[in-house]
């Protein structure tokens, strides 16, 4: 009895119908491989060209960094991605923001005990171009924010947090929300807190005002000063400013250090 | 005018000065620096030395008075000698000339680079098209592309820095580059962390790696891709996650949860211990030494005590004294 579709021969013929319908779609892929490989190659070359000519203007100049960096990021190229890509290889923005990234973990590493892994993007900079010395690349800010964005990859809680026009670089794995957000804007302007400034600018109650500066407190990234006029004020050390210009001490410095 | 100069010697505390004492200044004096003082001298202060050559000087020219012999137009006076004062102009203008060359030439190089750089940026969109095409295409096929094939993409879109539009990610089975990269940090990571208690958080591994390299460093990306290989791979180190997120190397031969059992030896010993403290006592880094003792404290055997005065692990006498 023949059934349709059933038998050996129409096995046989599906198999060949697959068997064709595979290599088709292996070719298409190949042809459109080979294409991107050819296009590669010619724009590796482009880019050398651009290289040669304007490789030193990557190096010296930061806002045409900037410009770079933007116009990868509207056309969806991330040229700090690898150091293996042509971007890093060619014109070694990699080795600057890799290397920058290095220097960042090491200052923060040093000034965690003092500030509880936060520091201003102020202050990170004058320390970061402090430990570079005199005859290193300009740095701006902008370089660091840009680092510090990639260094998030590897886990170690960094972050970065608007605050009043700048920003806060967190360096440990503490879990800061909304909440602690909010609050760290509000201590920015003075440099301390307090529940009733809290209060009465973001109309919370006590309790949760309380619960998120007791975390900080935990966190080392708030201090707390009983003594002052009024009623007890929490202080960010990452904002005071005298801090600035302090040296990292030796003793700091072999923190830092892996 | 000045009538007569002295000096006066140093004291504890006071430099040496010389004293140059002055006729009344005349009604129709030209004007300075001060319109009229209640002093009728002037005080120099030598606050290293030089005070002694100084007045040696500064006497000769006051007896000699050279000043009144010069010939006008040597003197700088300002509005005086036209001829003077057109020579002077022609020094700063052929310096603001060469300032404001340069300043040409900067513009005119970095419109150059602006317009090269938009060129570049055209044929590296067309790059990124491309790569999008073939990724649609590949989901179409479903599995009709081979291993091979799938690595070769992946390099071409490392290179350009193009994320995986398939998988919207830049991990997984990697590139070569990356098994490459994954054997070299088994070799080159041993010894460190065997120096270092078999654990490193990844942080530090970033650093170790980059500063030994100097040159062609790894982007985070790069050591993240990399370790995600390490098991695949079979080497003799892994990547561990904690709970908090934070990522850490450790040997093969790294047992954490028997690590657990020492530091709870060590926190029993002193009562109680912190996370700063802990971290003094062992050796670690402060963030791996919180993590142990959260992964204790995870086993059950250690509590916390969470205060403002900060966060300190005790032995779980309830699990103990049962």
């Amino acid at each position: 009895m023949h059934r349709r579709g059933v038998g050996a021969g129409a096995i046989a013929k599906r198999k060949l119908a697959e068997a064709k319908y595979k290599e088709r779609g292996t070719v298409l892929a190949e042809d459109q491989l080979a294409q991107m490989s050819k296009q590669l190659d010619m724009f590796k070359t482009n880019l050398e060209e651009f290289a040669s000519k304007h490789k030193q203007e990557i190096r010296k100049n930061p806002e045409f960094r900037v410009q770079f960096q933007d116009m990868c990021a509207t056309i969806g190229v991330d040229p700090l991605a690898s150091g293996k890509g042509f971007w890093s290889e060619m014109l070694g923005v990699g080795d600057f923001y890799y290397e920058l990234g290095v220097q960042i973990i090491e200052v923060c590493l040093a000034l965690k005990h003092r500030n509880g892994g936060l520091i201003t993007l102020e202050e990170l900079h004058q320390q970061v171009l402090k430990g570079r010395g005199k005859f290193a690349q300009e740095v701006s800010q902008d370089d660091l924010l840009r680092a510090i964005k990639k260094l998030k990859v590897l886990g170690s809680g960094f972050g970065i947090i608007p605050v009043g026009g700048t920003y806060l670089i967190q360096s440990v794995p503490a879990e800061l929300n909304m909440d602690h957000t909010v609050v760290l804007q509000l201590a920015e302007k003075k440099g301390y807190v307090t529940v009733g400034e809290i209060k009465s600018s973001l109309k919370w109650e006590v309790e949760r005002a309380k619960q998120i500066l007791e975390h900080l407190l935990k966190e080392g990234m708030a201090w707390l000063d009983t003594q002052a006029a009024g009623e007890p004020q929490y202080w960010l050390p990452a904002l005071f400013t005298e801090l600035y210009s302090q040296e990292i001490t030796p003793e700091e410095a072999k923190e830092a250090i892996p | 005018e000045i009538v007569f100069i002295e000096e006066q010697a140093a004291g504890i505390g006071k430099s040496a000065k010389i004293v140059a004492h002055l006729h009344p200044a005349s009604p129709n004096k030209e004007p300075g620096p001060f319109q009229s003082s209640k002093y009728s001298y002037i005080k120099l202060s030598f606050k290293e030395h030089g005070q002694i050559e100084f007045f040696r000087r500064f006497s000769e020219e006051i007896t000699q008075r050279r000043w009144e012999n010069m010939p006008a137009g040597q003197t700088i006076q300002v509005n005086k000698d036209p001829q003077a004062g057109r020579i002077r102009a022609v020094g700063i203008v052929g310096i603001e000339r060469k300032l404001e060359a340069k300043r040409k030439e900067t513009d005119k190089n970095i419109s150059e680079a602006f317009e090269d750089l938009s060129k570049l940026m055209e044929k590296a969109k067309e790059m990124v098209e491309l790569s999008k095409s073939i990724a649609n295409k590949i989901k179409e096929k479903q599995g009709d592309i081979t291993e091979d094939e799938t690595i070769r993409f992946k390099s071409y879109l490392l290179s350009m820095g193009i994320a995986n539009p398939v998988t919207r990610e830049t991990h997984g089975s990697g590139t070569h580059y990356h098994m490459q990269l994954a054997k070299q940090l088994a070799g080159m990571l041993q010894t460190p962390l065997e120096e270092r208690g078999g654990i490193m958080s990844l942080t530090e591994v970033y650093c170790l790696v980059n500063r030994a390299r100097g040159l062609e460093l790894l982007s985070p990306e790069d050591l993240v891709n990399a370790c995600k290989m390490l098991e695949p791979l079979k080497l003799p180190l892994r990547l561990q996650i904690f709970d908090s997120g934070v990522m850490v190397i450790e040997l093969q031969s790294h047992n954490e949860e028997e690590m657990v059992a020492s530091a709870l030896e060590t926190v029993s010993e002193k009562g109680s211990l912190t996370a700063d403290e802990f971290a003094k006592l062992v050796g670690m880094s402060v963030l791996l030494a919180k993590e142990r003792l959260l992964l204790a404290e995870k086993m059950g055997h250690l509590c916390r005590d969470d205060s403002v005065e900060g966060l300190r692990f005790y032995p779980n006498l309830f699990l103990t004294q049962s």
